[in-house]
């Protein structure tokens, strides 16, 4: 929980960002020995200098946003493990930490497998379900919006996505649509209206459905919560993120598939610059509670619709580059750092994201020109990527240490520099992903 | 990918022409594959299938 201090009211964003990451930095770790703690310290430091964009003694490794399945695979774990078999993955991630020393934590994301099969999750699918065992998660785009629902999203995203998103991506919610509309329950007989569903059969159900699904998903986050507080305890901290989207691509991944936000921008273009319009307020109210509730400094973006190849320079002026810059704004005033994971390329975009204030971003990337973001962004924003997916798995271990070793030097004179990869990967080999781990400690 | 592109040619279809894509294809998955080819995107891939006919 972030408290704000109580001059928050005048504080720039600069002293509120400051505050954020003190609080992160400064969070209490019950240490396994005084020598992870002197480890953490030195490591969280070098990352702290970096989101200050000050000097430090050399870049990181972060090798979360690639190899984060490969640390528990390279001990013969598979899809299905990382879904539903939370404490196999304890001693493996141990073990990977004790044995290559990674300037951060790094885990598979916490998959919740059982609570997915109890509430009938038609988002993705997954090892041990739909998938084979050895592969993890795969979305599944579906048109959980129709074309002429824009303007009740619109008119209120909240209650679309409580009685009309979640009943269609969850059928076990379905009964969420009995629900009144909240802001007109205001007198006696109201309430009448307010709590009727709840003395219904199908309502109580879900109820219970919902009831039996928190009693699992505790389990599992308490064993995922034991092994990351173990990995912490260890000497190991994390980047402290919360994952999010763009206002365009809440809409497009989720609400209304590729193909469908694709022909609205032709066929809706209103409708759709409304719909993410309404969507502004919402997102940040809820990337600022999120924050304020775990503490942490920065939020994750994962990109995906507004990439080179997905739509033009012109169609991303228009349709998804101004709510989503008026989103990072507001995050900036409340102190709040943007990481963005660039996936594919953003070649066109470097300008557009150079019209955010200093230290407002972390740019992480994958296809993009890492020699043209040298030149655009590295004086105002701290840079991560770009280590191909495809040479950590089908190249030599000489290949990645010499495309490693090229970004070193080109980022050698530039304020903040994270060696990264650029996409998730499932098979590498210990000797590569040393190779990625030790280029930034020459 | 690789296991297919194996699997096509062992079952004797020599003369098909085998083009992979995907965000994540590069040169290095196409020799990894053994495919024939790769598309940045889809328009390439359609120039480089008007390129074989």
């Amino acid at each position: 929980m972030f408290i704000r201090p109580d001059n928050w009211d005048q504080m720039s964003p600069l002293e509120r960002r400051k505050a954020r990451l003190d609080a992160w930095q400064n969070a209490p770790v019950p240490f396994v020995s005084p020598e992870a703690e002197a480890n953490y310290k030195v490591r969280i430091e070098r990352l702290r200098k970096i989101y200050d964009m000050e000097p430090h003694d050399r870049p990181i490794a972060d090798p979360f946003m690639g190899a984060n399945e490969y640390v528990v695979r390279r001990k013969g774990l598979n899809g299905k493990d990382m879904v539903y078999n939370h404490e196999k993955l304890r001693d493996p991630l141990l073990e990977f930490h004790n044995e290559f020393q990674p300037d951060t934590s790094v885990m598979p994301l916490p998959y919740p497998g059982k609570v997915m099969d109890m509430l009938d999750y038609k988002s993705y699918i997954w090892g041990g379900q739909k998938l084979p065992d050895n592969l993890t998660i795969q979305a599944v785009e579906g048109e959980h919006m129709l074309g002429d629902e824009y303007k009740d999203f619109a008119a209120d995203p909240t209650n679309f996505w409580l009685k009309k998103y979640l009943p269609r991506v969850m059928p076990a919610l379905a009964p969420l649509a009995m629900l009144t509309e909240l802001p007109r329950v205001s007198e006696n007989v109201d309430l009448i209206d307010l709590v009727v569903p709840f003395g219904t059969p199908p309502f109580q159900a879900m109820l219970k459905a919902l009831m039996e699904a928190g009693d699992e998903l505790m389990k599992m986050l308490g064993i995922v919560g034991q092994t990351g507080g173990m990995i912490a305890a260890s000497g190991f901290p994390g980047m402290g993120l919360n994952i999010v989207k763009t206002p365009f691509d809440y809409l497009g991944d989720t609400l209304r598939g590729t193909k469908g936000i694709l022909m609205d921008m032709y066929r809706r273009p209103n409708d759709l610059l409304a719909a993410c319009e309404a969507y502004v307020p919402v997102l940040i109210n809820a990337i600022v509670s999120a924050s304020d509730r775990n503490s942490a400094p920065a939020a994750l973006y994962v990109l995906h619709k507004g990439a080179d190849a997905f739509m033009s320079q012109e169609q991303f002026e228009k349709f998804y580059w101004p709510t989503w810059k008026q989103v990072m704004l507001a995050l900036y005033e409340e102190g709040i750092t943007s990481y963005l994971f660039i996936e594919g390329s953003y070649n066109n975009r470097l300008e557009n994201l150079a019209e955010m204030p200093e230290k407002s971003l972390v740019c992480h990337f994958d296809k993009t020109d890492m020699r043209r973001v040298k030149e655009v962004l590295s004086d105002k924003f701290i840079i991560a990527g770009n280590v191909p997916a495809s040479l950590m798995s089908a190249g030599t271990t000489d290949e990645v240490r010499a495309y490693c070793a090229d970004l070193v030097e080109l980022y050698a004179d530039a304020p903040a520099y994270i060696m990264a990869h650029g996409c998730y990967f499932e098979n590498t080999t210990d000797e590569k992903l040393r190779a990625f781990m030790d280029s930034v400690k020459k | 990918m690789k296991h297919t592109v194996q699997a096509l040619k062992d079952a004797g279809l020599t003369d098909v022409k085998i083009m992979i894509g995907g965000g994540q294809i590069d040169e290095n998955i196409r020799q990894y594959t053994g495919a024939d080819a790769y598309g940045k995107d889809a328009m390439a891939a359609v120039a480089i299938a008007k390129s074989w006919s």
